[in-house]
């Protein structure tokens, strides 16, 4: 390809896989800017080049802007892609790249800071015209006028960080009578994660659906709107499930949402791939905040409009124009995505780490896997704990949540523990199939995770078989039960 | 990895199996199910597979003691929680894994603590 033919990959898991992927089908060479740990990975195995940027420590690898340019400026790359999380949101990453003249894969530092600050976001949008959460972002952070404006509002009232962002330097305000404490926890909180103490104010709204919508500025400045996800299933401001579209909205809902969401892009001469996010409660649409990223949930909207957005992302990067036809855009079935991560559910989701035993994928028709890891590599607990995504597409959401529960049960994954009984449990939920739920449902309804269920004689039956089987090593077929009791040698290195 | 065939009652299971990280992993019927290997107990969805000594509570990863839940010399039961800690945004209860009466507390609230750190020491009983 004309200007790039060498990318960079800044970042690791599923997503750098994806990226090299992508890259692999346009012909662009890739070079892995990776931490120590990640040498086990299967991203680190079909990147062209790789090039370690530090140890496995966030902060000294992923995180750090000089390492990441210096490792892309040593392999000669012509662009970054920095996926998702980490520095994908840096105004500062990416004015680095644009001084060192490496194109990122992702809109300027001007949208970055623009949307990265929640009350120049919020401005934007209330100007725009679309639906906003009625509140308070002025320039007076007097604890006098806070307290006031919380009066204003009327409780129950949330009061966030300006700067921040997934959940933290939040604080819900119930009584009045707590509006100050809440006001100075929440600025220590943002203070110490985000370097500002800059707050706003709004209406808490309970109990809503997140609903996002995938938008997209082509080369030439041109926004599409790629409709909605729906994304309330999320633990502690972490998704688990996703899905597109949101079969409960009406279709006069879906076009109000894209449009409001295509305004707001359009306002802020968005080039590539951004999520409007809103809060949707009864009946009503309220702008919540910006990413400026190519988004972990991605798939699910390219299997129901059938496109490839990281393509799109990388041949905007490029200055070329897309095939996408505004007309032609249009929805076709339903998908469904689910997180796998190494942790156990038993136990309120405490990452699993050690080295990943045999998986096996149960590919088929509608059935896309997006995998980080294989056997042997060793999961570590300097990052998060996702290690693959599961997505299914079927003709409607029914069919697509039966094929889902169907593909879940036949993954196997062994040496740690995984969420997949967590996901078959929620899959199964009467709010989740009615599509009801919203971003309550996990809190409430699985509080503390899953709780551990006695083991029955069949299952230990079961298990002592197959012990039987493996010590005596020549048998591959047994009837259950059928074992001798008494000390079983255990055959030497199987 | 070993794929088998074990009949149940006149039909066939077809069952996958490996031993790996000291336990019997299983995937059956559409769940997995794994078991230590030195143990002949089996849970289902349990598998502490970095096996924590009787008595023994450490950090399975790096983080935070938010909340210390016992003091030396307390006599705890077997899945009480002793200390609380926070790691990567979330909150994690450890639990004691045996009945017995606490014998060190090597951390306090606030603490930072490192992967593999013995946070507690359970002498049990018996």
């Amino acid at each position: 390809m004309d200007k790039i033919s060498k990318l960079a990959v800044a970042n690791r898991g599923e997503v750098a896989v994806r990226i090299i992927r992508a890259c692999q089908e346009l012909g662009i060479e890739t070079v892995l800017l990776h931490s120590e740990a990640d040498r086990e990975s299967i991203a680190f195995r079909i990147a062209d080049e790789t090039y370690c940027i530090g140890s496995s420590e966030a902060s000294e690898s992923y995180l750090n802007i000089a390492s990441n340019i210096q490792g892309a400026l040593a392999s000669g790359a012509d662009a970054i892609h920095p996926g998702f999380g980490f520095l994908s949101e840096n105004a500062d990453f990416a004015r680095a790249c644009e001084d060192h003249r490496i194109l990122f894969v992702g809109p300027s530092a001007q949208c970055i800071e623009l949307f990265g600050d929640k009350i120049s976001a919020k401005k934007l949008v209330i100007e725009a015209g679309a639906p906003t959460v009625p509140g308070y972002e002025g320039q007076d952070q007097s604890m006098q006028t806070l307290v006031a404006e919380v009066g204003k509002i009327g409780c129950p009232v949330i009061v966030k960080a300006a700067a921040g962002g997934g959940g933290r330097g939040m604080r819900v305000i119930h009584q009045i009578e707590d509006a100050e404490s809440a006001i100075e926890s929440a600025k220590r909180e943002s203070i110490g994660a985000f370097g500002s103490d800059k707050v706003f104010l709004e209406k808490y709204i309970d109990g809503a659906k997140h609903i996002e919508v995938q938008i997209f500025g082509d080369q030439s400045g041109r926004v599409f709107s790629l409709l909605e996800r729906e994304c309330s299933i999320q633990r502690r401001h972490q998704k688990v499930i996703e899905e597109a579209v949101c079969t409960t909205l009406s279709e006069e809902q879906r076009r109000e949402v894209s449009a409001a969401a295509q305004k707001i892009a359009e306002a802020a001469d968005y080039r590539g791939a951004g999520t409007v996010e809103f809060l949707f409660h009864d009946g009503q649409f309220y702008f919540m905040e910006v990413n400026t990223r190519l988004q972990v949930e991605h798939p699910v909207t390219e299997m129901v409009m059938g496109v490839d957005l990281v393509k799109a992302q990388i041949l905007t990067a490029a200055g070329r124009s897309l095939l996408w036809d505004s007309e032609e855009l249009r929805p076709n079935g339903h998908a469904i995505e689910c997180r796998i991560y190494v942790e156990d559910p038993y136990k309120n989701g405490l990452p699993s780490i050690g080295q990943l035993g045999a998986c096996l994928w149960p590919y088929g028709p509608g059935r896309r896997f997006e995998i980080g890891f294989e056997e042997g590599d060793e999961i570590t607990s300097f990052y998060d704990s996702m290690i693959a995504k599961v997505v299914v597409w079927d003709e409607s959401r029914p069919r697509a949540l039966i094929k889902m529960k169907k593909t879940l049960e036949e993954c196997v994954i062994f040496g740690l523990q995984t969420n997949l009984p967590y996901l078959l449990k929620i899959l199964d939920h009467p709010e989740f199939v009615d599509g009801t739920m919203t971003t309550k449902f996990v809190e409430t309804h699985y509080p503390t995770g899953l709780q551990e269920e006695p083991i029955d004689q069949h299952d230990k039956e079961l298990m002592d078989t197959i012990d039987q089987m493996i010590s005596e090593g020549g048998a591959s077929s047994m009837t259950l039960g059928q074992h001798v009791s008494g000390p079983s040698p255990w055959m030497a290195g199987w | 990895m070993k794929q088998m065939k074990i009949e149940v009652g006149g039909s066939e299971l077809k069952v996958f199996a490996q031993k790996i990280n000291g336990a019997l992993w299983v995937h059956s019927e559409g769940r997995t199910l794994n078991r230590p290997l030195t143990s002949g107990k089996s849970r289902r969805g349990r598998g502490q597979v970095s096996s924590d000594l009787p008595g023994h509570i450490s950090a399975l990863m790096p983080g935070k003691i938010l909340k210390v839940n016992c003091s030396v010399g307390q006599k705890v039961n077997s899945g009480d929680t002793l200390v609380v800690m926070e790691a990567m945004k979330m909150e994690y209860s450890l639990k004691s894994n045996c009945d017995g009466t606490v014998r060190a507390l090597n951390v306090a609230e606030g603490d930072q603590v490192t992967v593999g750190k013995l946070l507690v020491e359970v002498e049990p009983d018996g």
